[in-house]
């Protein structure tokens, strides 16, 4: 189905929308641990879920561009999150070509595939991490994240419909 | 026409993925996160927009600040009243020390006098509350509600009534943000309580600190208290730091490896103090 002017506006605006929710998310304490192995990414099964409901247009240059204002807003390394949305969007584009994912079980099966794929690329990019990564807190993360897309996926589900 | 546009902007279409563009863009990230490691170009970067953060910051405190007011307005008197005593004996003993304390002061005036020591540098304290958020993207950040106005200077040392809790990196007009102690790059010189063994001890990004390369013939146990050496003058001899928890063999046992676990967490109390030299 091919979108109109409006509705990518309107799209536009319900991405930006989820990206400041995701934003303020992230600097909330929410699973109150005093330690920092633990952690739900909100910004990687966002993105995964912007990919998997097509709600916006994006572009290589755009996704970078996305994942550098991630980095500058989350205080995190440059270009960690630029690579990560990359890589999220070559596996995604990957599996697209081969199979046509039309419900939204299959959907959502994507949805927690990337999302796993794209907390492990975060970690392992990520420096400050890497001294203490452990695969159990890695799977464990992932998981959380995988939670938090289900939630955007719901939402963003129920608004398109 | 516009048909035409939307068909060139649909989404993921073959035509849109290039290549040689992916392949740059992933280079770029690649590079943009090496060079950051090596220049801390982030650091620099959020240092410059510090100021345009702090308002966000303080969006995110007013939902508690409101509950902290709410909670003040509505305290009884019988609780009032019971922290009132309970005041009044920290009080007391606080000027049993203080008796104590200034003798001990005197006596090494005199003691210095003697040996001719010169005196050491004058600090004192400006306390702090510490305020949200606590993390970001569940990684543990520390911000104050102190900063400029109040004379808090960048890489000033901050402490608890437990011990140091880290060094100011960014300071707003209003707010400052805090390097925890035990963040990834975090180095301190610090020596043992009865002041051999001058060492630097690294944080390591877990709750946990460490010196990773410790000579072997040198004495050190479990449970060794480490303070801060004063040698770097950036923070004042003898601020706890941590204990010993474990030391393991490194190298083929040529060095140890030490485990310290600090003895301030930075969320065991609502506020701390920064520490700045008397002019």
């Amino acid at each position: 189905m091919k979108k109109t002017q409006a509705t990518m506006k309107k799209e536009l605006q319900v991405t930006s929308f989820f990206y400041i929710l995701a934003i303020i998310l992230s600097h909330l304490p929410l699973l109150l641990l005093n330690n920092s192995f633990y952690h739900v990414d909100f910004l990687i099964p966002l993105f995964a879920c912007i990919l998997v409901l097509e709600k916006h247009v994006l572009t290589l240059f755009k996704i970078f561009l996305f994942g550098l204002l991630t980095d500058l807003l989350l205080g995190s390394t440059l270009g960690v999150y630029a690579l990560s949305f990359l890589l999220i969007f070559t596996v995604y584009y990957f599996f697209i070509q081969f199979i046509a994912f039309k419900t939204n079980m299959q959907k959502l099966g994507l949805l927690i595939f990337i999302t796993f794929f794209g907390v492990f690329v975060e970690s392992l990019t990520n420096i400050e991490e890497l001294n203490n990564l452990a695969i159990n807190h890695l799977i464990i993360n992932s998981l959380l994240s995988s939670l938090a897309g289900g939630f955007f996926f719901l939402i963003m589900s129920l608004k398109r419909s | 026409m516009a048909q035409q546009k939307t068909q060139r902007l649909r989404l993921f279409t073959s035509t849109n993925f290039s290549f040689l563009h992916f392949c740059l863009l992933i280079l770029t990230s690649i590079f943009l996160i090496g060079f950051d490691n090596k220049y801390q170009l982030s650091e620099k970067i959020h240092q410059k927009i510090f100021f345009l953060k702090s308002p966000f910051y303080s969006i995110i405190n007013l939902p508690w600040d409101f509950y902290e007011s709410l909670e003040f307005f509505y305290t009884n008197q019988q609780s009032l009243f019971n922290e009132n005593i309970a005041l009044k004996e920290k009080v007391q003993n606080l000027e049993f020390s203080l008796q104590q304390l200034e003798s001990a002061k005197l006596e090494n005036a005199q003691l210095r006098k003697t040996l001719k020591i010169y005196n050491l540098k004058n600090f004192s304290t400006i306390p702090a509350e510490i305020r949200l958020p606590i993390n970001i993207n569940e990684k543990n950040k520390l911000f104050i509600n102190k900063g400029e106005s109040h004379e808090v200077i960048q890489g000033a040392p901050v402490i608890n009534n437990e011990g140091l809790i880290g060094q100011v990196i960014f300071v707003g007009k209003d707010l400052s943000e805090v390097r925890p102690l035990h963040s990834s790059n975090f180095v301190i010189n610090a020596s043992l309580i009865n002041g051999k063994e001058n060492v630097f001890i690294f944080g390591n990004g877990s709750s946990l600190l460490e010196i990773p390369l410790f000579p072997i013939h040198r004495q050190i146990n479990i449970g060794d208290i480490f303070i801060t050496s004063g040698i770097d003058k950036i923070y004042p001899k003898g601020i706890k730091i941590g204990n010993v928890i474990e030391i393991i063999e490194e190298r083929k046992g040529q060095f140890l490896k030490i485990i310290i676990k600090p003895f301030a967490h930075p969320q065991t109390y609502s506020t701390v103090s920064v520490i700045r030299e008397k002019l």
